[in-house]
């Protein structure tokens, strides 16, 4: 073929044959186009490909039907008693459940000191953990996001006075700022603990979303939605927060599992929800006594929360990911 | 002289800054005729956004507006509340921009950004209220309604291929050219009495650039508006525009008929700006404006383009220029050595005493 190209012998014989934009069928190719996929198809697609994002994004997935369904996956209730202390893997036996009868129970997790079924306790407080968790992020996330946008759009003396509260609370270390809030409020409970960890947690979003609006502001379809008449409201709404959804997407995984340990160490401080109530900060606390004895009781909510913290952890550095490619995605075209 | 849309005079925009105050837009008069295309040319850095921003009232803080007045149809938008500003603004006057890549919102289809717009301004019977914004996106009711209609029509109008189907496109799913249409579409879709074209072509390729303005000229008149085109492309205006403003570091230097202002251009700055863009049907040379545009912080002397002007002199430092005809149907430049003596035939300067 290569003797044959250029203006050589042969040159001008196919003419009629092919006119311009004509090609012989031997040199099509094929087209090369890249595939439209929406935004979530590269989220599921860059969290798939990630296999740390991947485990935690199981691992919170397990979590959340775990605390949805407890009661039907929880071997026994959250209030039955057994055996003492039983070690992991140890059976209590006797009348357990008062028909007269001797029954053998299993206990995969062991007992507590009340003898506490402990992979019951911790299903169950499964539940109130990602409660006050979906909770406490509504608190911090509406505030927080609130504040942000109003800083980053108005500027000026609005923004001076916003700031400088987020920043002395930013300065002050949210559990010391969550005893302050229950101190205050009064009263053990969830949604005590709900707004004291929710409002301690606001700094974190006003800053972020601050700054994501600080950038989208000088875009030039800000400009464009005042030039059509738009109001400032409206602006906000419409405009700048749809822009800014997928940082607050991440931040607010990062922020489940703060939310999660701030329970914790609220509950184990004793300043958390009512001491009957299973929560994996109470069930750890409430091991500590018997730590010498029973490391189970004090270990096993231990290990949990770190399960549970990390995958957490994984699946929103994951999202980060997936979120910073599409974002690099869209500025390439 | 009444009947101008718009009329802008004496305008002084200035901007705080730390180093002193800069006057971006320093006393300009301008003047709109109903269906005219009226071109504003100037180097980069020389006002012709700010002007077109404080038309539009959107000038960014610190920056403001401290002298001068903005009439359109003869009432004064200064002395307007910020909501009859908001209830102009995208009505009666609309304004398309430089960049068509950032100036469309990413996260909203491409037919509903315009149908907002409609919405916003013109009595379609459909409320705008964020509640009622969000009831229409969550029931899918946006395209039924009779702003996604015409929405569609406006892209029609501006002639997107398949435009019901591309009204639920996102921005990012349109090409550059398609985009600035859209942002058109978007402009002309309450019918301003003028459309503010700052730079619409300076992001597109040559031949986008030919079909956008084009596409602009034949919308004139259907849509019967006025155009103030902003540029630094001296062949968009020579194309496009009936009357020309010559725009330098906050003054516009010289003004008048586009065809009679690029065939005789009389002040030294629109002289050395045509003669300092490449010509193919000329071999001479191309030759640059020695010097760069001043910073306008403080200028001290009255030209503003006198220390880079080849034939400055003492006077031009100390005398402000007035506006003197120097040619045809309002060819007026604002120049000390030109015109001056309506007897001097308008091609030649004119002389100094002591030459």
């Amino acid at each position: 073929m290569s003797s044959e190209t250029g203006p050589g012998s042969g040159f001008g014989e196919r003419r009629g044959e092919f006119g311009p934009g004509e090609m012989p069928e031997k040199y099509r190719q094929p087209e090369a186009t890249e595939e439209y996929q929406s935004l979530g198809q590269r989220l599921v697609e860059g969290i798939v490909n990630d296999k740390l994002a991947l485990f935690g994004a199981v691992v919170v997935v397990l979590f959340v039907l775990t605390a949805a369904f407890a009661p039907f996956i929880a071997p026994h209730g959250q209030e039955e008693r057994f055996g003492f202390m039983k070690e992991p893997g140890e059976n209590s036996v006797g009348d357990f459940d008062g028909d007269g009868q001797t029954e053998t129970v299993f206990h995969p997790l062991g007992t507590d000191s009340f003898g506490h079924d402990i992979l019951s306790r911790l299903i169950f407080g499964a539940r109130v953990s990602l409660l006050v968790a979906l909770a406490t992020l509504a608190i911090s996330l509406t505030i927080g996001t609130g504040i942000g946008i109003l800083a980053g759009y108005y500027g000026g003396v609005v923004d001076s006075l916003l700031m400088r509260y987020v920043d002395f609370q930013w300065a002050f270390p949210e559990l010391i700022l969550g005893v302050g809030i229950i101190a205050i409020s009064g009263g053990l409970g969830v949604t005590n603990v709900v707004i004291a960890i929710g409002i301690a947690y606001i700094d974190d979003f006003a800053r972020l979303i601050r700054g994501e609006i600080l950038s989208i502001r000088e875009e030039e379809y800000i400009t464009a939605a005042r030039a059509i008449g738009m109001g400032d409201a409206r602006i906000m709404v419409r405009e700048m927060l749809p822009n800014a959804v997928a940082p607050i997407i991440v931040q607010a995984t990062l922020m489940i599992p703060l939310a999660i340990l701030a329970e914790a160490g609220l509950s184990f401080l004793g300043l958390g929800v009512k001491p009957t109530t299973p929560t994996w900060g109470l069930l750890l606390s409430q091991g500590r006594d018997f730590i010498s004895q029973a490391w189970w009781i004090s270990v096993m909510p231990g290990l949990a929360i770190m399960v549970v913290v990390l995958a957490f952890n994984m699946f929103g550095d994951g999202l980060r990911d997936a979120f910073d490619i599409s974002e690099g995605e869209v500025d390439e075209r | 002289m009444t009947d101008a849309v718009l009329e802008v005079e004496g305008l002084r925009t200035q901007f705080p800054t730390s180093r002193g105050v800069v006057t971006a837009v320093d006393g300009v008069d301008l003047e709109i005729e109903p269906g005219e295309i009226v071109g504003l040319v100037g180097e980069s850095g020389s006002g012709k956004s700010v002007l077109a921003e404080s038309v539009m009232g959107i000038v960014e803080s610190p920056g403001r507006i401290v002298d001068g007045d903005i009439r359109l149809h003869g009432d004064s938008l200064l002395e307007m509340t910020e909501a009859e500003r908001a209830e102009i603004r995208g009505g009666q006057l609309s304004m398309i921009f430089q960049d068509p890549m950032n100036s469309l919102n990413p996260t909203l289809p491409v037919g509903e950004q315009i149908a907002e717009t409609i919405r916003l301004h013109q009595d379609v019977g459909e409320s705008v209220s964020l509640p009622a914004e969000l009831k229409r996106k969550l029931l899918g009711a946006t395209k039924n309604s009779e702003s996604w209609r015409r929405a569609i029509e406006m892209l029609e109008a501006v002639e997107i291929p398949d435009p019901a189907g591309r009204a639920t496109d996102f921005p990012h799913e349109f090409s550059g050219g398609m985009r600035q249409r859209a942002m058109i579409a978007m402009a002309l879709s309450c019918e301003p009495d003028l459309l503010i074209a700052d730079e619409p072509t300076t992001a597109l390729d040559v031949t986008v650039q030919a079909q956008i303005l084009d596409e602009l000229t034949g919308l004139k008149e259907a849509f019967d508006t006025s155009i103030l085109l902003i540029t630094h492309d001296l062949a968009v205006v020579a194309e496009t525009c009936d009357r020309v403003n010559v725009m330098y570091a906050g003054e516009i230097v010289e003004r008048g008929p586009a065809r009679e202002l690029f065939a005789q251009p009389q002040h030294p700055y629109t002289q050395g700006l045509i003669a300092s863009t490449p010509r193919l049907d000329s071999d001479e040379p191309v030759r640059p404006i020695e010097g760069n545009v001043p910073d306008l912080i403080d200028i001290p002397y009255a030209c503003h383009f006198a220390p880079r002007c080849p034939e400055s002199e003492r006077d031009c430092f100390e005398v402000e220029p007035p506006f003197r005809p120097v040619g045809d149907d309002g060819h007026e430049a604002a120049c000390l050595k030109r015109g001056s003596d309506p007897e001097l035939s308008v091609h030649q300067p004119a002389e100094v005493s002591d030459d």
